[in-house]
């Protein structure tokens, strides 16, 4: 199954969101939707689940406007919102299996027994990180083709972070690879490994769109005098340039030439991702 | 086993080498099977294709075949094409670096084997 956003916009009065995007989701593939606070993730990801409207532009599901429940049903969103109400956790599990008959809730009350989630425990009252592991439970459970998780580890320590990845794969193999996970967070360098392709947006545009492999590959740290540098850069994109002494070095995207003054080094997801980003300043 | 990110080597590279040095250590022996793409996924945190990458190296490689619908198994003599390409890439891990930097330090060839020797002599 595929999901194209195309060309979609978003203004909220005079700001622009959302300029024009387009991109793909498929089944059997996890991603990463990255970007700084105020990028458009959140914006972007409310409008595929028509949390909001966008202001022009459409969302295809195997190439049919995504409008009708049927289709609807088959997406879902994990957000910072919690739109249970004042219940508890066992009371959300029953209603949701209410209204989502493939919703596996035994497979819900076992992961929040191995989680320690109180289920009596009313939604409002659960802690940062206890409210992150209900919804991440919920949306683990959930039969929808494309689950889209946005910040999920808010609060989570390092050990249910790490619960949370495994999880994740485990689902996305019990599940023969025929869903398909988007996530957005800020802790890229945890993700990298789990994703396969990554998109980057900045100011509500988007400014790299894909495979992690690739991109690593292509990225590299260069590092020597200025002059050195240049030369051997001359046919790459030089992302930034930062000066100690007399040896700088350059983060760039493309081809280098080793002429034997210059130290060369790959790059990790993280440092690629805060090079693009960058709004100048520091 | 720890997987970097951010190492030179890629990560479905630095899966095939593990699963390599485990088959030479002799923890998989020939015909065994290997844990499936998904146990050593969720083990170590890592996309399926990811793994599925470096199970293909390895399979191009002989070192390891598939049984349709079981699994992965390490291939009969896996351990001495292991051995083979080891020997090839020594000269090219050890000692090639060892003497750039013996020469950065202005050794002679006599100080460089005096060295190898004394070692070698524990």
């Amino acid at each position: 199954m595929k999901l194209d956003i195309k060309n979609v916009s978003k203004n909220f009065g005079t700001v622009e969101a959302l300029k024009d995007v387009s991109m793909s989701f498929e089944t059997g593939h996890i991603y990463a939707l990255l970007g700084r606070n105020g990028a458009g993730k959140s914006t972007l990801m409310n409008i595929i689940t028509k949390r909001i409207f966008q202001s022009s532009g459409n969302i295809y599901l195997d190439g049919e406007i995504l409008e009708s429940d049927e289709c609807l049903s088959k997406i879902y969103l994990m957000s910072e919102a919690n739109y249970f109400g004042n219940i508890r956790v066992s009371e959300a599990i029953k209603t949701t299996k209410l209204f989502d008959e493939s919703f596996d809730d035994k497979e819900a009350l076992s992961l929040s027994k191995s989680f320690k989630l109180e289920v009596s425990q009313r939604i409002p009252k659960l802690s940062t990180g206890y409210a992150s592991i209900f919804k991440l439970i919920m949306a683990l459970c959930s039969s929808s083709t494309f689950v889209l998780f946005d910040e999920p580890i808010l609060g989570l320590d390092a050990n249910h972070r790490s619960v949370f990845y495994k999880l994740l794969l485990s689902k996305f193999a019990q599940k023969n690879e025929e869903v398909c996970y988007i996530i957005s967070t800020h802790l890229i360098e945890e993700v990298s490994g789990l994703i396969e392709r990554a998109i980057i947006i900045k100011n509500g545009e988007i400014v790299v769109d894909g495979m992690v492999e690739t991109l690593l590959k292509n990225a590299l740290s260069v590092s020597g005098k200025l002059e050195d540098i240049k030369l051997a850069c001359n046919r790459a994109r030089i992302l930034s340039i930062d000066t100690v002494g007399l040896v700088s070095s350059a983060v760039v995207i493309g081809e280098v030439i080793d002429n034997g003054n210059i130290e060369i080094n790959s790059v990790d997801l993280q440092t690629l991702f805060i090079e693009l980003t960058n709004e100048g300043g520091f | 086993m720890n997987y970097v990110a951010n190492s030179e080597v890629p990560l479905f590279v630095q899966i095939a080498t593990n699963i390599e040095e485990n088959i030479f250590l002799g923890v998989y022996k020939d015909d065994t099977q290997i844990p499936s793409t998904t146990e050593l996924s969720v083990g170590y945190k890592i996309n399926p294709a990811t793994v599925l990458k470096g199970m293909n190296l390895l399979v191009e490689n002989s070192i390891i075949y598939k049984k349709r619908g079981i699994g992965m198994f390490v291939c009969e003599g896996a351990r001495e094409i292991i051995r083979e390409k080891r020997l090839k890439g020594f000269n090219q891990a050890f000692i090639v670096p060892l003497i750039a930097e013996a020469k950065k330090l202005s050794f002679s060839n006599q100080d460089i084997i005096k060295m190898i020797n004394k070692e070698l002599g524990k």
